[in-house]
């Protein structure tokens, strides 16, 4: 599990809830209802955590460039994203011109299996 | 440049009709009505007061859509987070529990014969 920091992390929090919303809203769901136990929502957790990690991965991998400028652009304006709502959506929209049918098709088989 | 020296002595004169009266008299710059004063003042307080509170209201919009927008990264951060937890070593692997501290009686029972003490302390060991 690579560490994410919190620039990139707010930087393309619309590409991870575009794919990952139902995973959140679970795992919001269980917290409400578990109280703070870890153990009772791991698979949730674990879900939550690796759905994130994969569309990371994703974004680092072919919106590279989009996602620096908009790090810079963040940690520059002292971690405020609305200054920088430019850079966001070019990166919302690298990620769903290039990357995000294909998460799609994948979490389809996914779900399949 | 030649001058002529032949030429009759003029003196300086008034013009004809005499000089302007001096305006030696107090000057007071135009006075300008104190309701006026009070009014400019008045419009440009509120207008500060205005553009103040506008620009607030603004400021306290963008602080909550801020704070909307790190509330999505929440759950993301709580899920490693709790990973990270249960894989650490965070369980006590002793199984103990608290007791109160042995109070050290050494030479408590020094009136015991020692040799009491000697018999005790093989017929402990011979058990172990």
């Amino acid at each position: 599990m690579e560490p994410y920091s919190r620039a990139e992390l707010i930087v393309s929090v619309d590409s991870i809830w575009s794919v990952c919303e139902r995973t959140m809203y679970a795992f919001e769901k269980c917290k409400i209802d578990n109280g703070n136990d870890p153990q009772a929502c791991l698979k949730y957790s674990v879900s939550v955590a690796g759905c994130t990690q994969k569309i990371m991965r994703e974004i680092t991998k072919t919106c590279k460039p989009e996602l620096d400028k908009a790090v810079h652009c963040v940690e520059e304006n002292n971690m405020r994203t609305l200054k920088c709502t430019k850079e966001t959506e070019e990166l919302f929209k690298c990620f769903k011109t290039n990357s995000f049918e294909k998460l799609v098709l994948l979490i389809i088989d996914l779900y399949k299996n | 440049m030649t001058i002529d020296y032949r030429q009759r002595w003029v003196q300086d004169l008034p013009p004809p009709g005499g000089y302007e009266p001096l305006p030696f008299g107090r000057q007071t710059p135009k006075m300008v009505s104190g309701y006026k004063i009070f009014a400019g003042v008045g419009l440009v307080i509120s207008i500060g007061t205005y553009l103040f509170i506008n620009q607030r209201l603004q400021d306290l919009r963008n602080e909550e859509e801020e704070r909307r927008r790190l509330t999505k990264i929440l759950p993301i951060i709580q899920a490693e987070n709790d990973i990270m937890f249960l894989g650490s070593a965070h369980e006590n692997v002793y199984h103990t529990r608290w007791m109160p501290p042995s109070i050290d009686r050494c030479g408590a029972f020094k009136i015991i014969p020692q040799s009491w003490v000697a018999e005790k302390k093989q017929h402990h060991g011979g058990h172990h």
